[in-house]
């Protein structure tokens, strides 16, 4: 069964179809949020409250995004209200404005293949947008239409953003190469 | 098209492009040197992303427990209903939440909303550190850091085992629904300006009029303050509800909210996250009232990097002081600008109506300067140095730029808001653009329609309107995605969804107020504005 088929389920009150998304979900969902917060008690109440409100919002679940996307952008959302209440938030992003998108940069290599160690260090500092980003499309899968939908932003955003990260990745990486 | 290409290679990577797009983009790989660069870039980036995020695999077993127990609770709970905090309702109401979420909490007073600050950065890289204990949450190591609390079904009926970081304590969860009301209004008296909107208590703001504490009350409260302390570092939210009044518990029921885990921690928020070595907090200036409470300042034990601390009410109970009331006290704030030789990271920056720093720092290869000739500032900052600027104006509108020779492009021009109060005794009412570029907000007017347009805008983003007198503003969302428009200091906050127009009655002082989109994301890419909210002309 699709998960567009469970939300028609779960919006004519099957319980077991909201059990089904849940353990479908439930593995991305708490990945995906594990860039905001490493608390896994967080992440669980994060979850549980996206999949409350999939129960009072299947209805409204207008098919004009994946299914998935919209779960993710559910679980950003509620993220953003236990953050609020707990007093955490998701960072700002650190972009600039009036600004074209970071030059492609010289042709040459800044980032190769001894130098993964770095990278992965240098991903860890990333501003939580960009990593999140990052997230979405290299271990979700996301398209950028998905990506957009899930963190509300328009698809351009989601070009820059990464742009953004590699090029942040190249500056860190080609420092440390300096240093 | 080389520009276009590159954009697309992490899509070529995940394999998200259409397949036309795919064949154009993989046509231009084979000649383009520096696009297959870049892809091998891309290789390595997108790998190294999924070792960095791939930690221990979810457990896949799972249940909907608290899901069902809150749906069955509530089953007629309408979407958007509107629940209320006693006493501070009509002042404060909470923000109209379009979500299905039903235990949306009301926004009391001294609950901080951090995320109401990401707005600061409205132009882009204007980072605020108003809450900076979230980036010292943050930036705790993931190894070292905190030990994440077990996941605990505090809701329906489970009640955790007793627990020793509280000896004092009979442990389990207080019987909410079941504690009488006192008909005390135990928060601490609020009146009206305190909050200005910011949704945290202002030093101004906190009760003078008591006397110093005696060594044995003084004793007390910190038994009470280390019991919590200790609480958090075990994870043991039923414990710290159990330091809790009954009336504090009385009005959180109110609420509607759970008695959880996560609740528990918004009730001590700045002793910090539960490490398991969250030092205890100082307790500063406790005073008792004329009603017997006692108030004091829970300074955290760590380095706090916010310019803020809790203010707590406590009560004595059966002996033991018990916490009553809670709230959040904001000192200064913190706006980060950078500045490079590009230009300022923001044209946008937004002063709220508070003490305030500019907090300067130059990554650029050369100096700049952060000058603004109507402010009557000027401060230079070399290559890596950082500038503190101590903030102060009548509300308004401001400019900025730089004087360095060479700073010339449209990066290094920006406007300074100040938002506030134009009754202010020294309050200059030049509220308009000035003949320096800025852009005015035009006439008064009594109605207006505001358009929410693609990418991220309000059209227009400066808006006068008449003060003292029922303002409609029409709000049209252009877009394919749920968009806010948000004035925290005068209490509004609506969603408007894709294609939909709602309609706002603003009744509001004069002043100069923000207005923004709370959607996470949003104002961070511009979606922010400002109302400028003037007196008629009088008529000759």
């Amino acid at each position: 069964m699709g998960d567009d088929e469970l939300i028609g389920r779960i919006a004519a009150g099957d319980r077991h179809a909201l059990t089904d998304l849940y353990q479908r979900h439930r593995g991305p969902l708490s990945s995906y949020l594990r860039v905001f917060t490493t608390d896994a008690g967080v992440i669980e109440e994060v979850v549980q409250d996206t999949m409350l409100a999939v129960w009072k919002g299947a209805h409204r679940f207008a098919g004009r995004s994946s299914v998935r996307s919209w779960v993710f952008s559910i679980a950003r959302r509620r993220a953003a209200d236990v953050f609020r209440r707990k007093s955490l938030r998701i960072e700002a992003d650190p972009e600039w404005i009036n600004v074209a998108d970071p030059d492609p940069g010289p042709e040459s290599r800044a980032l190769s293949g001894e130098a993964e160690d770095d990278l992965l260090m240098a991903i860890s500092s990333l501003p939580t947008v960009q990593r999140e980003v990052l997230m979405l499309v290299f271990i979700h899968g996301l398209s950028y239409r998905e990506a957009a939908e899930a963190i509300a932003v328009p698809v351009g955003t989601i070009k820059s953003r990464l742009n953004k990260a590699r090029q942040s990745l190249r500056v860190q990486i080609q420092r440390r190469a300096d240093a | 098209m080389k520009r276009h290409v590159q954009d697309l290679l992490p899509a070529h990577l995940n394999g998200t492009l259409e397949s036309g797009e795919w064949e154009r983009v993989t046509d231009h790989l084979a000649h383009c040197e520096a696009c297959t660069l870049a892809l091998e870039e891309w290789t390595l980036i997108a790998s190294a992303t999924r070792s960095a995020f791939s930690t221990e695999s979810v457990d896949s077993v799972g249940d909907l427990h608290r899901v069902w127990s809150l749906v069955d609770e509530h089953p007629d709970t309408p979407p958007n209903a509107r629940r209320v905090w006693n006493h501070i309702a009509p002042k404060y109401e909470e923000k109209n939440e379009m979500s299905a979420h039903t235990l949306t909490p009301p926004r009391y007073p001294g609950e901080r909303r951090p995320a109401s600050y990401a707005w600061f950065s409205a132009g882009l890289v204007a980072l605020l550190l108003v809450v900076g204990s979230v980036a010292w949450y943050a930036s705790q190591p993931g190894g070292s850091g905190p030990e994440p609390l077990p996941a605990r079904q505090l809701a329906g009926g489970v009640t955790p085992a007793p627990s020793s970081c509280a000896p004092d304590q009979s442990p389990g969860l207080p019987d909410v629904a079941g504690t009488p009301a006192t008909g005390s209004t135990s928060v601490i008296d609020l009146t009206e300006g305190q909050y200005e909107g910011w949704g945290f208590l202002r030093p101004e703001g906190l009760p003078k009029d008591g006397v110093p504490v005696d060594a044995s009350t003084q004793e007390g409260i910190q038994a009470t303050v280390n019991s919590l302390t200790s609480c958090m570092n075990a994870g043991d939210a039923s414990a710290i509800w159990a330091l809790t009044s009954a009336d504090y518990m009385r009005r959180f029921a109110a609420t509607g909210r759970e008695p959880s885990e996560v609740n528990a921690r918004a009730i001590v928020p700045m002793v910090g996250p539960a490490t398991g070595e969250t030092p205890v907090p100082e307790i500063q200036n406790a005073m008792v009232f004329a009603d017997g409470r006692v108030g004091a300042e829970i300074r955290p034990g760590f380095d706090n990097p916010s310019n803020s601390f809790d203010y707590y009410m406590f009560v004595l109970q059966d002996g033991q002081w018990l916490i009553d009331a809670a709230v959040h006290v904001q000192e200064f704030v913190q706006i980060l600008l950078i500045v490079d030789d590009s230009g300022f990271s923001s044209s946008k920056v937004m002063v709220p109506p508070m003490a305030a720093e500019l907090v300067l720092t130059n990554e650029g290869a050369t100096s700049h300067s952060f000058v603004s000739s109507d402010l009557g500032l000027r401060v230079e900052v070399a290559p890596g140095e950082t500038s503190t600027i101590s903030l102060k104006a009548s509300p308004g509108q401001y400019t900025f730029t730089s004087d360095i020779p060479g700073d010339d492009g449209d990066g290094f021009r920006g406007e300074i808001f100040f938002e506030g109060s134009l009754s202010d005794p020294d309050a200059t009412p030049e509220v308009s653009g000035q003949d320096n570029g800025s852009r005015a907000p035009g006439p008064a007017l009594a109605s207006v329609t505001v358009h929410v347009q693609a990418p991220e805008s309000y059209a227009p983003d400066r808006i006068a309107v008449l003060a003292d007198r029922d303002v409609e503003m029409t709000l049209v969302n252009e877009r394919e995605l749920e968009a806010n428009f948000t004035i925290d200091a005068l209490g509004i906050s609506v969603d408007i969804a894709p294609g939909e127009t709602t309609t706002i009655v603003v009744n509001a002082p004069e002043g100069v107020y923000a207005f923004y989109s709370d959607i996470p994301g949003h104002a961070e890419v511009g979606m922010s504005g400002v109302l400028f909210v003037k007196d008629a002309p009088a008529t000759p």
